[in-house]
Order: C-alpha cells, then sequence, then structure tokens
C-alpha cells in the first residue's frame, strides 16, 4: 500500500507555488507511467535487437525520482505486465528488478550516482547483483538456457563441463555489468536532462546525495 | 455465455497454471493448447493479440532454446552434454510450449475482461484501495506511451532530423526519444495527479466497483477445465 503524504518517500512535499496535491495522488499517477516507460524502452531495444536489454531503466530513474517502494513497484508490475504484453520470460525476472531497485536506492543514499566515476562502479555493482539474482531463475525455469543472448554462453561453458548454475552466473556476470551500467548512466542523463519546474516536485532523500538537483535544465 | 465470475477466473488462470507448470509431455501440452486454448482465444477474440505475442516472443525464445539444447548442449538438464540431442529438443520444445500457454492463459484471464470490469475483478480479487488503481493504471497507459512515442518520431522525421526510414536510423533515434518520453510521463502525472485531487476521482473510482456474478454455466465450464488440465498433469507428474 502507498504511504499517505507525510509518509512517502521521493517526492516534494509543497512544491514552489503548486496547488494543494496530495502525494499519494502523485504517486497513484507516476508509477504507471513509469511502467510504461520501463516496457516501452525495454520493447524498443528487444525489437531493434540492440544487444543490450534496456529493461531498467525506468526501475532505476523511478527509484531515484520517487524511493526504494515505488522503485520497485515500477520494476515488478513491469515485468509482470510485460508477461503478458511484451515477453513470456519476463515475469520470471520480477524478482531481479525488485533487487535492482533496493540495490539502487541503498548506493544513491550514499551519493553512489555523484560522479559519473561513481555511476560507472555503481552500475557495475548492480550487474553483478543483477547476475546473482537471475541466476538461480535461470536454472529453476529453464534448466540453465533461456534463449537470451547470454544462454549462447551458457550453453559453450555447459559444454565444457562446467556446472549449470556456476555456467549461468559466469554468463551473467559476462553480460550484465555491461548491460546494468549503460543503463545506469542513461538514467542518470536522463535525469539530469529533465525541466527544473518537472525535477523541484521530486524532493526524495535519493536526489540530493547525488547532485541531481543542481543541474541545469534544457529545456525539453 | 461464458463469462466467469472474478473469484472463479481468478481461480481457473491459477489451477490451469500450476497444471502447466506441471506439465511433462510436450504433446500433451500441445494438443491442450490446439484443441482448447485456441478456440477460447478465438471465440474472445483475442488470437491476434496473441498470435502476435507467440510470433514475436515465444518464436524465437524457441528456436533460440532448440538450437542450444538439441545442438550446443546436445542433451536434456541433467544428462551428460552431447548424450542425448533428441532428449535436450524434446525440453526446448516443452519449455517453449509451456511458455506459449502459461502466456495465452494470462491473456485469456486478463485481456478478455471489458474495460468496465477491470475495476470490479481486481476488487473481487483482492486487490484494493491504491493497489487497485495502480494496477488499472499500468494495464491502460501502455497505448498512450506507444502513441506519444509514435509522435515523438514523426516530429523528428517532419522536422527534417531523420535522413531516411531505414532500420539503422530508427534505431539512432531512440536517444531522442528517452529524454521527451520521460519528461512527459513526469509532466502527465502530475498533472494527472492534480486532476484526480481536483475531481476526487480516486474515491469515486473505488465506490464505483460493484462485486461481479458470472454466469453458471461459464464458471462451471471455466473451472472444469482447468481443474481436468491440473489433475491429469498432477497424477503424470507423481507417476
Amino acid at each position: 500500500m502507498i504511504k499517505t503524504t507525510n509518509e512517502t518517500d521521493g517526492i516534494a512535499s509543497q512544491p514552489h507555488g503548486a496547488s494543494l496535491l496530495p502525494q499519494r495522488h502523485l504517486l497513484l499517477a507516476v508509477i504507471p507511467l513509469g511502467i510504461a516507460l520501463n516496457l516501452g524502452v525495454g520493447t524498443t531495444a528487444q525489437l531493434i535487437k540492440l544487444p543490450i536489454y534496456l529493461d531498467a531503466i525506468g526501475t532505476i530513474a523511478m527509484t531515484l525520482l520517487l524511493g526504494m517502494r515505488a522503485g520497485i513497484l515500477v520494476g515488478v508490475l513491469s515485468f509482470l505486465i510485460g508477461g503478458l504484453l511484451v515477453s513470456p520470460v519476463l515475469p520470471w525476472f520480477s524478482g531481479t528488478q525488485a533487487a535492482i531497485a533496493i540495490y539502487v536506492a541503498i548506493v544513491a543514499r550514499r551519493g553512489g550516482f555523484k560522479t559519473t566515476l561513481r555511476v560507472i562502479f555503481c552500475g557495475i555493482g548492480l550487474g553483478v547483483v543483477a547476475a546473482i539474482v537471475s541466476a538461480p531463475v535461470i536454472v529453476a525455469v529453464y534448466g540453465g538456457v533461456d534463449g537470451s543472448g547470454a544462454s549462447v554462453i551458457t550453453a559453450f561453458l555447459i559444454a565444457s563441463g562446467k556446472k549449470v548454475i556456476e555456467s549461468v552466473f559466469l554468463s551473467g556476470l559476462a553480460v550484465e555489468p555491461v548491460d546494468k551500467l549503460l543503463q545506469c548512466l542513461l538514467a542518470v542523463w536522463l535525469i539530469k536532462g529533465l525541466p527544473k519546474t518537472i525535477i523541484r516536485r521530486f524532493n526524495g532523500d535519493l536526489l540530493e546525495p547525488n547532485n541531481l538537483k543542481m543541474h541545469r535544465s534544457p529545456g525539453c | 455465455m461464458l463469462n466467469p465470475s472474478p473469484i472463479c477466473r481468478g481461480l481457473a488462470t491459477l489451477l490451469a497454471l500450476v497444471g502447466t507448470f506441471l506439465a511433462k509431455d510436450a504433446l500433451l501440452v500441445a494438443s491442450v493448447y490446439c484443441a482448447v486454448l485456441v478456440p477460447l482465444l478465438v471465440s474472445l477474440r483475442l488470437l491476434r493479440t496473441h498470435a502476435k505475442f507467440v510470433l514475436a516472443g515465444v518464436l524465437p525464445l524457441a528456436i533460440g532454446l532448440l538450437i542450444l539444447w538439441g545442438v550446443v548442449i546436445g542433451a536434456a538438464p541433467g544428462l551428460p552434454h552431447g548424450s542425448a540431442p533428441i532428449e535436450g529438443v524434446k525440453h526446448a520444445i516443452l519449455m517453449s510450449l509451456r511458455l506459449a500457454m502459461i502466456a495465452g492463459l494470462f491473456q485469456l484471464c486478463l485481456l478478455s475482461l471489458p474495460f468496465g470490469e477491470l475495476m470490479s475483478v481486481l476488487a473481487n480479487w483482492g486487490i484494493r484501495g491504491d493497489g487497485q488503481i495502480l494496477v488499472a493504471g499500468s494495464l491502460t497507459v501502455w497505448p498512450e506511451l506507444q502513441l506519444r512515442a509514435g509522435q515523438i518520431v514523426t516530429a523528428r522525421y517532419a522536422r527534417g532530423l531523420v535522413k531516411n526510414r531505414s532500420l539503422l536510423t530508427t534505431i539512432r533515434q531512440l536517444p531522442f526519444l528517452l529524454r521527451p518520453l520521460l519528461t512527459w510521463v513526469l509532466h502527465t502525472g502530475i498533472l494527472r495527479a492534480e486532476l484526480w485531487h481536483q475531481q476526487n476521482l480516486i474515491e469515486r473510482a473505488r465506490e464505483a466497483t460493484p462485486p461481479k456474478n458470472g454466469t453458471i454455466f461459464g464458471n462451471a465450464f471455466f473451472l472444469g477445465i482447468a481443474a481436468s488440465w491440473m489433475t491429469v498433469n498432477v497424477i503424470r507428474f507423481l507417476r
């Protein structure tokens, strides 16, 4: 359940000159749109066969803007709904999305998205987390090979005599850090490009420690 | 006539999903898929949606799985690699059929709902309050985003910022799409929240969710099929 006005994380209590708006309403309105963004970008990347997934940009951006709980909701719901509309593979990785939101929130609270160098380290760390969380799912649901690009590496590792879980984890480690690093960089770039009038509405405790409210508005 | 109550709709889907997870025989899954699921999808006018989903989502995955399990690994899980390519192929086919079946079941359960009944079904499933608004909003906002993305790309074409409509050029539009999309997402969210607050729409939406009762025939039909499917697979699984 979304928390009420004073308890909700991630939203400015009353931005400059804004009408009296319960923050719960704002969360309820923004989260579905974040889900659509997550799905839209991921699907586009999948359809045009980009070598990266780009399926967590919405989760990362919404976690930074709205807080951990909203990030988890965006990630998990987008993958559950994506299973209905986009790909049958997605729902099994809802847990990975929750882990991504939790990791981003923890790291962001410590200023992990403050500089490009920090974002790079956080992105690589996020890739490792995603690989660890996804590996048991891939083994349990697909027997180790799920048909994605990383599965080719997994298959060769299994064929070379490695254990299934080990192969899945190693192939995840080869692919995920690059993908998640790019997604973290993209998410920060996107937030930095938001107009001031919009970003000042979001006064989450994750934006301030990362200097994400101190940028110049490009006037999108 | 075939409209089940929300509780029966959810329960039948759950039973059918359990049955599909436990299924070990690809031929049986294929038979039920073709003889039961596809006709139901046809009768509810969901075949086109499902076919698009299968062609775009399941088929490429199935080809990948066939190559990997049948050729590269050459065995089913648990067997030494290269020892049984046929078993590997069977495993890949079973996995693909299961995924197609699960997707079909979810589509049958949720996409067959008339838009007006969505809130009531969610309420009957115990998803109430903010969760109900969130799920309903998430399920309905997708076409809006597609429309907005299309508008951004069209605007770039109209301004002469895109040289041609080749695939490579389209790929290059992705970064230009992301920023306006995120801005639109947040801006629309703020405007929508203000509108909801001013017109008290969230409270009114909650009140407008009367309980729904399906037809007895619809309830019995869907529950019967799902329970039979699960029972068959449980028996075969335990054997």
